[in-house]
Formats: C-alpha cells, sequence, structure tokens
C-alpha cells in the first residue's frame, strides 16, 4: 500500500478551536494569541494567505469565562446528529445551543459546505505528551499530519484533536502553551505545503486504538472512590500494563492490581475531568497503520462523511 | 488561651531574645487568665496592647537600621530594658515555655472542594478512627459539603477568606452567601476564636497545583504551633517541609484554621484540583500522622528541645501582566520559574513568558517565591507571592499539667 499514490482534495478552510473545555487554558491561549496577530496582520495591512484560510474560534465562551470544563453540559458530547438536529427551547442546555451554533459555522457536518479540517485543542492531566485524537484510521490527512503532525473535530470533513499533558485545569503552564502552539503551526505548515502540491510518502504509523475504560473501585451506596491510581501507574501512560501490575492504592494502603486478560497499553491515567465520566484510565491496544503517499489534487471532491464518527465515547 | 510569637522582618541574635521574652509573657498571661471570661477579654485587650507597642518598636528600629548599621551596643541597651520592663510575669526558666494540654483537636478537610486530599483523609480517618483512649479527643469536619460535592473550591464565596471579624460577625439574611453562613457555623463549632471553649488545635488541609511540597502555613505561630513544623521537617524526609507565616493583622485573620486555640494549614503539592494523587495523598497521610503524634506526645510530657527553625514570611505577591482592558492575561509563568517554588528570585531573573515569546523579567528584591501558578490564585490576580526567609530561634516546650 506505501507505494500507491493517493489524490486528495486541498484543505482551503481549517478551523483552529480551543475553549471546547473552558478549563483548558492552553487552547484558550493559543487561540487568542492568533486572533491577536490575526488582528495586527489585518492592522496593518498584511496580505492574507491563500493557500489555506484559517479560523479561529473560542468554541465556548460562557466555560471559559468561568474557567470550568462546562456550565451546563459537556460541549465535546454535543456534536452528535441527534443533537444537533434537536428542537432548541429556552430550556435548552447552553453548550447544546453553543454546539448547533458551531454546527452552522464549521458544518453542516457531512455537508459540502462544512470545513475541510477541524483542528480542536484540549488539555488533560494525564501524562500524556502530545497526542493527536482521530476517530478514523483510514482518515489519511490526520494520520500524514501526525506522521509528520461525536466531538467538535467531527464537524469538518476531516478533524482530530490535539490534546496535551499534563496540566492542571484551570492553570497555562507556559511550555506545554509552547508545545501546543508550535504543534498548530507545523499542522498549518503542513496544510500549506499539501496545498501547493507536495507529495507526502506514504509508511506506518503506531497508533492506539481504545478498547475499554476502567473505572475507580466505587462505594456501592455514595458511589464515592475507595482507591487511587497506584503510584507505580500514575504518569505511566501508553505504558503496558500487564495482568496483575499494580493499578490501584487504596487509602488504607492496599494495591488493587489489573486483572484483565491480555496486556493493553493504559492512558488518560487519572484524568481530572473523567472521574464524573466513571473513568479511572483507558486501555488500548498499539498497532501499526499502513499509510499511502498522498498529494493534492484539484477538483476532487471530499468525502464529507470519512472520518466521522456518530458515537459518543 | 494560646500564646503568640510575631514573626519580625529583620531577625538578629539579640533581637530575637527580645521577642523571645514578649512569646513567654504572653503565653504566662494567657495561662492566668485560663478561667474568668472577663480576664479573658481583659488579657486580649493587654495583648493587643503590647503587640501595638511591640510593632511600633520593630518599625522604629527598622527605621534606625535603614540609614546606617546601628551598633551592636545600641540594640543591647534597648533589649536590657524591655526585658526589665517585662520581668513581672515570667514563669520558670527562660529556656522553656509551658503550655496547655492539647486536649481537644479538629482534622479539617473540603475547606475548597476540590482540593481532595483532605477530603479523602477525612473520609478514610472516620472510617478507620479508633476509640483514642490517648490524651485527646479528635473531630473530623468536612468545612465545605456543598462545594465538595460539586468538586469546586467555593460555590458562592472562598470559604477560607471567610473568618475576618467583620464576616465571623456579619448579620445573617437570606442574601447571605453560603459560604459566609458556613464560616459562622465552623466558628461556633470550633471557636470562637480567641475563646476559652475554642478547640486546642485545627489542622486544616489544602493542596495546591504549585511545586511546594509540604508546607505549614499560619497567621499566628505559637510555640506549638513552630514545634509541630519543627517535628514534621525532621520527620518527613520523602519532601521538603516548609513553613510559612502570614503577616495579617489580627482582625483580618481570613482562615479556618485560625478559629483554634494554635492553628496550623497543612498544603501538599503539586497536585491538580479535582484530582487525587496518590504519592501527594501518601505525603498528606504522613503529615496528619505525625501532627497527632506529636500531640499524643507533648501531651504525655515530652520535652521537645528548641532550636533553630528557618520560616518564609509573605511580604508580597505578584500578579500576572495582563491587558489592560480586557484583564485577559498575556503572559503565563516563565518555565524557569515554573516548579521553582522556594528557589531565591532576583532582579532581572526570568519571571513570565508572554504568549507572543517575549521574557519578562522580574524586578524587585530578592525574595523567594511560592505558590507559582497556584491554579486557584488567577483570580485573586496573583502569579506568585514572595516571602522573606528567616531564622527562629525557638524555645524548648513541654504541657503544663492542670492543677
Amino acid at each position: 500500500m506505501d507505494s500507491e499514490l493517493v489524490f486528495l482534495p486541498p484543505l482551503r478552510r481549517v478551523a483552529i478551536c480551543g475553549g471546547t473545555h473552558g478549563n483548558e487554558l492552553t487552547g484558550v491561549h493559543v487561540v487568542r494569541e492568533r486572533l491577536r496577530e490575526e488582528q495586527r496582520k489585518a492592522e496593518e495591512d498584511e496580505e492574507e494567505d491563500d493557500v489555506v484560510s484559517v479560523a479561529c474560534v473560542l468554541t465556548n465562551p460562557r466555560a471559559v469565562q468561568q474557567c470550568r470544563r462546562y456550565t451546563e453540559t459537556d460541549l465535546n458530547r454535543c456534536f452528535t446528529r441527534a443533537i444537533l438536529s434537536s428542537a432548541v427551547s429556552d430550556r435548552t442546555p447552553y453548550e447544546i445551543v453553543r454546539s448547533q451554533e458551531l454546527n452552522s459555522l464549521l458544518g453542516p457536518k457531512g455537508s459540502a459546505q462544512a470545513v475541510d479540517l477541524v483542528c480542536d485543542l484540549h488539555n488533560t492531566t494525564a501524562n500524556m505528551g502530545l497526542c493527536v485524537i482521530a476517530y478514523s484510521d483510514s482518515d489519511w490527512f490526520c494520520l500524514h499530519i501526525f506522521k509528520e503532525a461525536y466531538s467538535l473535530d467531527s464537524l469538518g470533513k476531516h478533524g482530530f484533536a490535539l490534546e496535551i499533558g499534563p496540566q492542571p485545569h484551570g492553570v497555562v503552564r507556559s511550555n506545554i502553551y509552547t508545545f501546543m502552539k508550535t504543534a498548530v503551526e507545523l499542522t498549518l505548515e503542513w496544510v500549506r505545503l499539501f496545498n501547493s502540491g507536495t507529495v507526502f510518502e506514504g509508511g506506518s504509523v503506531e497508533v492506539y486504538t481504545m478498547v475499554s475504560n476502567i473505572d475507580y473501585p466505587r462505594e456501592r451506596h455514595t458511589h464515592n472512590i475507595m482507591a487511587v491510581i497506584h503510584p507505580k501507574l500514575q504518569d505511566q501512560d501508553f505504558c503496558l500494563l500487564h495482568p496483575k501490575d499494580p493499578m490501584f492504592q487504596t487509602f488504607s494502603g492496599d494495591t488493587l492490581r489489573y486483572k484483565g486478560p491480555e496486556p493493553l497499553y493504559a492512558f488518560f491515567i487519572n484524568e481530572c475531568a473523567y472521574y464524573e465520566k466513571g473513568i479511572a484510565l483507558s486501555l488500548a491496544r498499539q498497532r501499526c497503520v499502513a499509510i499511502p503517499t498522498i498529494q493534492m489534487k484539484s477538483g476532487l471532491q471530499h468525502r464529507g462523511e470519512e472520518g466521522t464518527s456518530e458515537e459518543e465515547d | 488561651m494560646w500564646a503568640r510569637c510575631h514573626p519580625w522582618g529583620k531577625m538578629r541574635m539579640n533581637g530575637f531574645v527580645r521577642r523571645c521574652f514578649y512569646l513567654r509573657l504572653t503565653a504566662a498571661l494567657t495561662i492566668e487568665s485560663a478561667n474568668a471570661d472577663s480576664t479573658l477579654k481583659r488579657s486580649r485587650r493587654e495583648r493587643k496592647n503590647t503587640v501595638g507597642r511591640e510593632e511600633e518598636e520593630e518599625e522604629e528600629e527598622e527605621g534606625k537600621e535603614e540609614e546606617e548599621e546601628k551598633g551592636e551596643e545600641e540594640e543591647e541597651r534597648r533589649r536590657r530594658e524591655d526585658v526589665e520592663r517585662r520581668r513581672g510575669g515570667r514563669r520558670g526558666r527562660m529556656e522553656r515555655v509551658w503550655s496547655r494540654p492539647l486536649s481537644r483537636v479538629a482534622l479539617c478537610g473540603g475547606t475548597h472542594g476540590n482540593e481532595l486530599c483532605g477530603v479523602y483523609m477525612l473520609k478514610e480517618m472516620q472510617e478507620t478512627q479508633q476509640k483514642r483512649s490517648g490524651s485527646f479527643s479528635l473531630t473530623t469536619v468536612l468545612a465545605n459539603p456543598r462545594a465538595v460535592d460539586v468538586c469546586r473550591r467555593y460555590t458562592e464565596n472562598d470559604l477560607n477568606r471567610c473568618f475576618t471579624d467583620a464576616l465571623l460577625s456579619a448579620p445573617i439574611t437570606e442574601a447571605t452567601p453560603y459560604e459566609v453562613r458556613r464560616a459562622q457555623e465552623l466558628s461556633a463549632l470550633l471557636g470562637p476564636r480567641g475563646s476559652e471553649e475554642a478547640v486546642d488545635l485545627v489542622c486544616d488541609l489544602h493542596s495546591t497545583t504549585a511545586n511546594m511540597g509540604v508546607c505549614l502555613i499560619s497567621h499566628l505561630t505559637s510555640p506549638v504551633g513552630l514545634h509541630l513544623f519543627k517535628y514534621l521537617q525532621e520527620k518527613i524526609t520523602s519532601a521538603p517541609v516548609r513553613l510559612i507565616l502570614l503577616k495579617t493583622p489580627l482582625p483580618e485573620i481570613y482562615s479556618l484554621e485560625s478559629l483554634g486555640k494554635h492553628g496550623i494549614a497543612i498544603e501538599v503539592g503539586p497536585q491538580p484540583h479535582g484530582v487525587l494523587r496518590a504519592d501527594v495523598y501518601n505525603l498528606m497521610r504522613e503529615a496528619v500522622d505525625r501532627a497527632l503524634e506529636w500531640t499524643e506526645s507533648f501531651n504525655s510530657g515530652t520535652v521537645f528541645e528548641g532550636g533553630e527553625v528557618e520560616v518564609y514570611i509573605v511580604v508580597d505577591k505578584k500578579d500576572y501582566p495582563r491587558d489592560p482592558e480586557t484583564q485577559q492575561l498575556t503572559a503565563a509563568i516563565h518555565p524557569q520559574l515554573q516548579d521553582n517554588d522556594f528557589c531565591l528570585l532576583k532582579p532581572g531573573d526570568p519571571a513570565f513568558m508572554s504568549f507572543s515569546g517575549e521574557t519578562i523579567c522580574y524586578e524587585g528584591e530578592e525574595l523567594y517565591p511560592i505558590f507559582v501558578n497556584e491554579g486557584a490564585y488567577y483570580e485573586k490576580k496573583t502569579a506568585f507571592q514572595l516571602s522573606r526567609k528567616e531564622s527562629l530561634l525557638i524555645p524548648s516546650i513541654s504541657v503544663k499539667k492542670e492543677q
């Protein structure tokens, strides 16, 4: 497959989104800085980029203003077709109203009018470094960007989330900000190169495909957690977890071990926002995906359905 | 009743002896007046008057020292005068103080609802607490249950800023924020502050996103608090242990631990808010266990030898660079400052990095930064606090058995 050349249409319209979760501050500040930079260029009459048009969007301004993940419901779970087409009333949660606004702005999802690429910026308290989170293993754009480089990113014809950690929610760390800003710039640089006709060689990329989530041990009646991520597992995202490896430590100091049948890769270990979702860690299999060589060709249509997902996490 | 030791701006051996005498005098006053409310109130006034005189003397001393280094003779002369003035009320030898047993101890958690170490520490202690046949009773208090339920720092007001005299005595109406009402409930439960009914020791458990290890924090310290710190610092080896003192005028003291006759906040970090890390939880567990261990030992009559302790006195804070119109941040803590709490910050050192990549340097005195990039302090306009490091010589301490 890696000798095959696949032609793909240009990516003319790209959206960089931040603040989908209002307390994940790196994306908020990357977007704000880019908006400041755009304003400066406009004031100085600089030439606009004609290779790619980039829109920067603060997706959940109310949550950003309150520095909370969301105000009523998680915005990044509001982009299913059912929610996007639901009737809006005075009682509709803010985030559902907002997801429909964003769908008008960046979509509509699955249509020819949708932006070509959505890049949604997130933080995690887990020690995951920089992750590209995509919903298809055959979206060559996402895999090539990664290779060089339900959710909001499903609005565009192609989309992925850039997740970077560890960073506490509500905090901005300079090194994490610089990392994310660089990742966004590299993504856009790739898009410009692609749109200019550059051939990107295929090859093989390592991907992690989620298999399952594991919740904390909880008290039956109160649902309070009874243990925390074990010190030997804490911060060990993308290390292989073997059966019988320590997984949790109770408050009285006992070790609880992983009882799964197969070794899997743990990630999103101790993500703050997932306590309420019943997730202490996620488990994934690793595999290699072969990706073809790609090159831009004008006149082709994007396949709007490609790579989108109906399902929530 | 509680004895207080005021932290001073500049510490000198000779100056310290003067302050040590003040400490002992206060302790003597409090012990003598333990049994009468009216005497109690008179003692509070006396202590306040003494504090006022002391503060005036301190300013005068510092003013002179700024002009030129005053000779040791001047310092010594003043010290002798103070000793003579305070000779009445002396109790016991100069090198040791006595304090009443700590019979009632309160352990508080969840003062900030998203600082999870304290919340779960309380649950664990409630479930496993053996009947204390020892020397003190232990009460566990979930300080802000509403905030804990929603895993947020607070619901309407920061509870740990609601313990000023003004807020504790404010009339309650329907419009009163939840945390102000809760502060008054806690004051009735654990205080009232400065009264005979107040619990002997309040330990309030917190966590921070800043890289601060274990810190004990107090507005006013007594020899009890200082010795507790000294003990924890000696016993805990898995993380640095430091003492932070806040110089807040008495009526403006705002935090929960001040309700007790003695009070300390135990702060551990770094830990994201809303997250529970095993290593940080274990650290807090060790700090609490050691604190209770010291209390038991103190009550049993152990003499804890005095010595020198290093303390950090908060003197200033710095906000983030902000857009003047929107007040939004334009910079983050510089990578060279990030995680370097308690490392001396000098003028010209990098403090912030703007979002466009420029370095902004620190301008000010050489001081020790703390609470560097604490998540809850963005809204309090604090990027980091600045502290002065000082050495305190503390006397030996042992329990004074009640007659």
